[in-house]
């Protein structure tokens, strides 16, 4: 009974902007659509919402079709921001929640509750040209949460806020989570990503190249790192030769170091005591999401680099780099 | 409950309806457009006042009678009887002696003379009149029939001898005959067809003038949503049908009401004339004859269909720009348009009987203009303006999906230079 997103392909002319794109959040989980600028996330969002026809795929919920289900499953904030200039906050938000379906004096004590919370309160009263953007995008989120929807669909949320601001805004996340909402959300911020999501797809031009639940992500990759510091040497022996050792600081204090973990991660610690190295850390690392995403993007464009490099025609690549730019902007 | 239902055109086209009017007709400038327009239509309903106090002749008849005499006495009585609703400030139909009888008749067919009345007198000295006419049923008809009578009787009083018999009066033989002709103001009622001309000319210049205005309400709407990029918000929150729906009824009710605004001020400066130009000394000639209440109804319908037609086309084309600027120049083929239906429309109001005049009264981009046009000179059956509307509810239908579909594209389209091709694009890749 989740969001189901199988094998969605969508072409604007030459350009694919999706291509057999496929993900699965479930319910009440946190998924986090990761891409570059113009890799698709938009265009994927605007199918899932039902705004765009997918040229071939489907997208479900609860095993329905989405484009059968009501405009209120969905709490949507776009990627470009935009309220009405000269229409009051509350008037807005009561606006917004009364097209999906809520009641006026239910839906001002909502927006009431939520200004609140993002310590706005005093905004109600003006005008949204009168906001700066930060607070414009928290009066978006809060009109696109107000009808309490089952799934929120959050294109680039985080984009363009204070650091209070991020922390407010993932509280709401992590609460309407556990109130069993389906959160998506699209980023190329990975620390947002990384502290929030239960599950993620990284897209690269229209593409899923890597997804899954975040655990089964990064132990599927095998690339588990060990941090290693020792004190006072700056000799670090075989260590710093291991294939991949990075060494990360060296100072007259002591020196940190990852490397591979490989299968045995004990053997690398005998390795070290054995050659007389002060251990004063030793710590099992899994790779962050920012390395993740290089890393699967990365080889992504190498195979395709390979790929296109045996096409007698070249046409895929040239398909390719033109899906680079978005063919409409916003739709890519 | 299924998502097609919940995703049906009401309460949301009516939230969004109801949203676009309040903030249109609160708005400082629509106060402000509102009184400005108030004062020019009254300022130019009220013209006529001065020019009508001393209305000219407006069609002609003649009489002939191969007795001179008969003749001239003949003139003096239709003149009285059917210029006798003027008030001193010259006929509105001209009578004179005509010399030749032919080119007379010749004259009335080509519309140039409102009827032609023949006095003869039988050998037995009963007086004959014939009255030829493009409109025998018309108010001159009748009154050319009361002076013949007039005429009779005063003939019949000379031949009474002093202290005489009296001969019995002998009725004289009046006959009406229609001539055929092209139909013209100088064939039916010349007071009422000089009105319903000018009124033609008055409805479907409004009527051009208003499409234009409130369609481009709903076109500038739309792009200031698109430019704002609030659109992004909207259509995340209502279908295509119920945005498109919602905008145009809001936007088209506000324009109604600045319509009603203006004109009930107009029409009750227009009803108050007749006395006013009484009182300033000219003819009492009422400048609302000929409006009818079917007149009005069929009026306002058109006008609510033509509106619907080309706002939701207004929309469409406003979807695709980027800018506010832009929405001119992309409108322009339908400006063009509506401007191509006026002119028929004014053509209409003379040459309604035209073949190709009635064809295009039934094609739904003109039709609203030319069945007008049609219908303000009376040159239509029952069942045309039905059609001509049926016809436009059914054009209404088809632009209704072509826009619903151009639009939910063309909103979310940016950075792209508004073409045919991005139109088709629009198409294409909406849902």
């Amino acid at each position: 009974m989740s969001l189901v997103v199988d094998g969605l392909t969508k072409r604007f002319g030459p350009v694919v902007a999706l291509d057999g794109v496929t993900w699965t959040a479930a319910p009440g989980q946190v998924f986090g659509f990761l891409g570059a600028n113009g890799a698709g996330k938009t265009t994927a969002m605007r199918v899932v919402l039902g705004i765009l026809r997918p040229d071939a795929g489907r997208v479900t919920w609860q095993g329905r079709d989405t484009h059968a289900l009501p405009r209120r499953t969905w709490g949507y904030l776009p990627e470009e921001r935009g309220l009405y200039p000269r229409m009051r906050v509350a008037d807005q938000l009561a606006y917004f929640a009364s097209l999906h379906g809520l009641a006026p004096p239910d839906a001002r004590r909502r927006a009431g509750e939520w200004l609140e919370r993002f310590r706005i309160t005093e905004l109600g009263d003006r005008h949204a040209d009168e906001l700066s953007k930060g607070n414009q995008q928290k009066v978006q989120f809060i009109a696109a949460v107000l009808h309490e929807p089952a799934v929120l669909l959050m294109d680039e949320p985080f984009t363009g806020l204070d650091p209070v601001n991020v922390g407010l805004l993932r509280d709401a996340f992590l609460e309407l989570r556990d109130a069993g909402r389906t959160i998506v959300f699209s980023t190329h911020q990975m620390e947002a990503a990384e502290a929030l999501c239960d599950a993620i797809a990284i897209i690269d031009r229209g593409r899923v190249v890597l997804g899954g639940a975040l655990s089964d992500v990064r132990r599927a990759t095998g690339s588990s790192r060990v941090r290693i510091a020792v004190a006072g040497e700056r000799d670090l022996g075989s260590l710093a030769r291991r294939e991949g050792a990075v060494v990360v600081r060296r100072g007259v204090d002591g020196a940190e170091l990852t490397v591979p973990a490989g299968d045995d991660p004990a053997a690398l610690l005998a390795e070290a005591l054995a050659s007389g190295l002060r251990v004063t850390a030793f710590e099992l690392v899994e790779p962050t999401l920012e390395e993740l995403f290089v890393r699967s993007v990365g080889a992504a464009r190498d195979d395709e680099t390979d790929e296109a490099g045996t096409e007698s025609d070249g046409r895929r690549r040239s398909v390719r780099a033109a899906g680079a730019d978005d063919p409409v902007e916003g739709l890519a | 409950m299924s998502g097609r239902s919940e995703n049906a055109l009401l309460p949301n086209a009516w939230l969004i309806g109801r949203r676009e009017f309040l903030e249109r007709v609160r708005s400082r400038p629509f106060a402000i457009s509102t009184l400005v327009l108030i004062a020019i239509v009254v300022g130019i309903v009220t013209i006529p006042l001065g020019g009508r106090g001393s209305n000219g002749p407006v069609a002609r008849i003649g009489v002939y009678s191969t007795d001179a005499a008969l003749a001239a006495e003949a003139v003096g009585i239709v003149d009285a009887t059917v210029n006798a609703g003027g008030s001193g400030s010259g006929p509105v139909l001209d009578v004179g002696p005509i010399d030749d009888p032919a080119a007379a008749l010749a004259d009335a067919r080509a519309g140039r003379l409102n009827g032609v009345l023949l006095v003869e007198r039988d050998s037995d000295g009963r007086l004959r009149f014939t009255y030829r006419s493009g409109s025998t049923a018309s108010d001159a008809a009748t009154l050319v029939s009361v002076a013949a009578l007039s005429i009779a009787v005063l003939d019949w009083s000379r031949t009474i001898p002093p202290e005489a018999n009296v001969a019995p009066f002998r009725m004289p033989v009046i006959d009406t005959v229609a001539v055929p002709g092209r139909s013209g103001p100088g064939t039916a009622d010349a007071r009422l067809v000089g009105s319903r001309l000018l009124l033609g000319l008055f409805f479907v210049l409004l009527l051009f003038i208003a499409l234009i205005t409130y369609s481009m309400w709903v076109a500038q709407s739309i792009a200031i949503e698109k430019s704002s990029r609030v659109m992004e918000l909207m259509i995340g929150a209502a279908t295509p049908i119920q945005l498109l729906t919602g905008k145009v009824v809001g936007v088209g009710a506000a324009g109604l009401l600045q319509y009603a605004a203006v004109l009930v001020p107009a029409a009750a400066v227009a009803a108050l004339q007749g006395g006013i130009r009484i009182a300033l000394g000219g003819t009492s000639v009422d400048p609302l004859a000929g409006v009818t209440i079917p007149l009005l109804l069929a009026y306002g319908s058109f006008f609510v269909l033509a509106f619907l037609l080309y706002a939701l086309l207004y929309a469409a084309a406003a979807s695709l720009v980027n800018r506010q600027e832009d929405v001119q120049t992309l409108a322009m083929p339908l400006s063009i348009l509506s401007m191509a239906g006026c002119i028929c429309g004014l053509v209409a109001l003379t040459q309604s009987g035209a073949d190709w005049v009635r064809a295009l009264s039934y094609v739904p981009f003109v039709s609203p203009f030319v069945m007008l046009g049609r219908i303000l000179v009376g040159d239509v059956a029952p069942w045309e303006p039905v059609a001509a509307a049926a016809l436009l509810v059914a054009a209404i239908v088809v632009a209704l999906v072509v826009a619903g579909r151009v639009y939910s594209a063309g909103v979310l389209m940016y950075g792209q230079r508004p073409t045919l091709g991005t139109f088709v694009t629009a198409l294409r890749t909406s849902r």
